[in-house]
């Protein structure tokens, strides 16, 4: 069955662990934001959600880097940072979808690395607090490597992005899909709080316009030059792919500098 | 527009911390080694904070490396190629703000 919701969103540790430091008008923006979109996701009767996130050093290292993994146990744990104040939980894993979207990738010849054990961090458990909290759903988390030299291009994310689209539209399963990473920051660099909104505003107009050649030929350079974290937003990419008919439409975009992050939540829906 | 938070907006995308791990050293491994277990095993993080000379003799380090971890020497870490998203939650567990951070990573900036 064809995704029944799409969304793209940032999983700024600071809109949990740092909330006091950031202005209340940001804040409510982007609360507000996320309230809209839970209803939604919940009003869209799906049964499981397919997460596209970032590692962040939790589940993997230099010793074994996968350029996608796909989570495939029947739950997880997380969150494994102690500073993150959210409750660490045990979140419900749909393995049998998991293994079905494996299958399909791996007939079509996309080979994506795959685990039955993975902790959940803040690059998850962020966005499934507010999206699904209190109204939780067995999840699937897809991991992209966006630490790391080499990491799979934007061009690759999307095309990984349509493999999982085509393979989720075989299952009889309703599935909201789930984007999270970005957008700019510099996470622990030296340049930790740069906040580049050029790129964010020229990001989301592409994705609202569905401009996918724009995307796809994003450099590592510029991404780069818009910090590390900036990295992640090849998991919006692969959205991208996975519904290339959809549009986005942008919730809430905020530059938060107390979190050190441009903020960014956006819906997909059907191209009118 | 470009807004920062007191980070520097003027460093090279070859100095972000992402690239050096293409040349790294084993060293350089295994000190990234130890910042990934205290900031994700509980019991890592405890051995860390009780018995620190232990638990890091127990990782194959320079004495530059262990000198810049006996200090918590934040700037040397970084230059010591110490990936910036280990750093970060490493000092954050450490109980670093991200102000002082920030003043670390950028002395007299």
């Amino acid at each position: 069955m064809p995704v029944v919701f799409a969304a793209g969103v940032s999983h700024a540790p600071g809109s949990t662990a740092w909330t006091e430091l950031a202005p209340s008008d940001q804040k409510d923006a982007i609360y507000d934001g996320y309230a809209r979109v839970a209803d939604d996701l919940a009003a869209s009767g799906a049964e499981s959600v397919v997460i596209f996130s970032s590692e962040h050093w939790t589940n993997f290292f230099f010793d074994h880097m996968p350029a996608f993994c796909v989570g495939r146990a029947d739950h997880y744990d997380g969150p494994v940072e102690p500073w993150l104040r959210v409750e660490r939980t045990r979140v419900p894993g749909d393995a049998a979808l998991a293994a079905e979207l494996l299958s399909a990738l791996y007939a079509e010849g996309v080979d994506p690395s795959y685990s039955d054990e993975m902790e959940l961090d803040h690059g998850t458990m962020v966005p499934i607090h507010f999206l699904l909290g209190g109204r939780m759903k067995p999840v699937v988390p897809i991991i992209f490597n966006t630490l790391s030299e080499p990491m799979p291009s934007p061009d690759s994310c999307f095309r990984f992005g349509e493999a999982v689209g085509a393979a989720l539209a075989k299952s009889a399963r309703k599935v909201a899909l789930i984007a999270t990473g970005g957008l700019s920051h510099a996470p622990g660099e030296r340049r930790h709080g740069v906040i580049d909104g050029d790129f964010d505003a020229e990001f989301l107009d592409n994705l609202a316009n569905r401009r996918h050649d724009a995307l796809r030929a994003l450099t590592h350079e510029r991404m780069t030059q818009a910090g590390g974290g900036t990295h992640e937003c090849r998991a919006w990419i692969a959205l991208a792919g996975a519904v290339p008919d959809w549009s986005g439409e942008t919730v809430v975009y905020e530059a938060v500098v107390p979190w050190a992050t441009g903020f960014g939540l956006m819906e997909f829906r059907p191209a009118a | 527009m470009c807004r920062e938070a007191g980070g520097r907006d003027n460093v090279s995308p070859a100095q972000t911390g992402y690239e050096n791990q293409n040349v790294k050293g084993m060293s350089q491994y295994q000190l990234q080694k130890l910042c990934r277990a205290v900031n994700s095993d509980p019991a890592a993080r405890e051995r860390f904070q009780t018995e620190q000379d232990a638990f890091v003799g127990e990782f194959d380090l320079t004495a530059a490396e262990r000198k810049a971890l006996a200090d918590m020497d934040i700037d040397a870490l970084y230059d010591l190629g110490v990936h910036p998203l280990l750093l970060r939650p490493f000092t954050i567990i450490a109980g670093v703000s991200q102000e002082d951070y920030l003043a670390a990573l950028n002395p007299g900036g």
